[in-house]
């Protein structure tokens, strides 16, 4: 589902969503499931992934 | 996404893409299934002082989001293509309430905004600001100059004393004087901690008391702060 379509599921309730960091380069992806673990509780309806260059 | 049945939203950037690189990129995301981005320029490489554009990629988010834009209205960077496949994606754009550093001032900085929201897209997401003042005054700003989509704001929580000198200098903006005493006030790390998160979470409380549509936080590898904030606000 689209972002702007969570905002409008929401009728005017506050979400909330968060940044995460993939693994850089050659890592493993231990990290990002540990930190989405953690996260999933407060029910992000979506959750951005920053880019490594 | 499938792990989590939660909606992925990627990056994607103009550095380092061509633009047929970018192309690529979109129809791998629709392929997957994924019809959220965040459409930015990217900032410099470590060892570069400004941004350097690929050679044949976008140079400014501008250009990248029209072409989101026109991929979405079935446009092809292969102009032989005619009625091509239309793509859904929802195009999520940076905002900064106190300007990008690149920008002249904040009309201009604005300007480019609307013209960003013309070209398509459909909502923003702040950087990061300590002063729910400034993104109120941003949010009146944007709508008094004909922008009318929704704006998320962005948080990141302070947590070490060093980060007085390293936001600002980093990230190009002010943190309010109140905020700076507490912090300087604090008799340790763990201290300063304390009132970095306790300062978020009243920013976090105030501004959806406020009715924004989403707080959005820059976990940055902290799980374990941000999450006494979302506890605290849930």
């Amino acid at each position: 589902m689209k972002v702007t379509e969570h905002f409008e599921k929401a009728k005017g309730k506050t979400l909330v969503s968060f940044e995460v960091l993939p693994p850089l380069k050659g890592g493993s992806m231990e990290a990002i499931f540990k930190t989405l673990d953690a996260l999933m509780e407060f029910k992000p309806p979506f959750v951005y992934v920053t880019y490594h260059r | 996404m499938h792990r989590y049945a939660v909606d992925a939203v990627p990056h994607l950037i103009c550095g380092g893409f061509t633009v047929e690189e970018t192309e690529n990129a979109l129809i791998d995301l629709n392929f997957l299934g994924i019809n959220n981005v965040l459409a930015l320029r990217g900032d410099a490489r470590q060892f570069e002082d400004k941004f350097l554009p690929e050679e044949n990629g976008h140079k400014y988010a501008l250009d990248l989001i029209r072409q989101i834009g026109g991929i979405n209205a079935g446009r092809y960077l292969d102009t032989n293509i005619q009625n091509g496949e239309r793509m859904d994606f929802c195009i999520g754009i940076a905002g900064y309430p106190e300007k990008h550093f690149e920008a002249p001032n904040l009309a201009s900085d604005l300007e480019y905004t609307k013209r960003k929201v013309e070209a398509g897209a459909d909502y923003i997401v702040t950087q990061m600001f300590y002063d729910n003042q400034c993104y109120f005054d941003y949010v009146e700003q944007c709508r008094a100059a004909g922008i009318h989509v929704p704006i998320v704001p962005g948080l990141k929580p302070l947590t070490k004393r060093y980060q007085l000198n390293s936001i600002p200098r980093k990230f190009f903006l002010n943190l309010p004087e109140p905020f700076v005493q507490e912090v300087l006030k604090a008799e340790d790390e763990e201290a300063v901690k304390q009132v970095g998160i306790e300062w978020c979470i009243q920013q976090s409380r105030e501004l959806k008391a406020a009715g924004v549509p989403c707080l959005h936080y820059y976990t940055m590898g902290d799980t374990e702060t941000i999450r006494t904030i979302a506890e605290a606000i849930a």
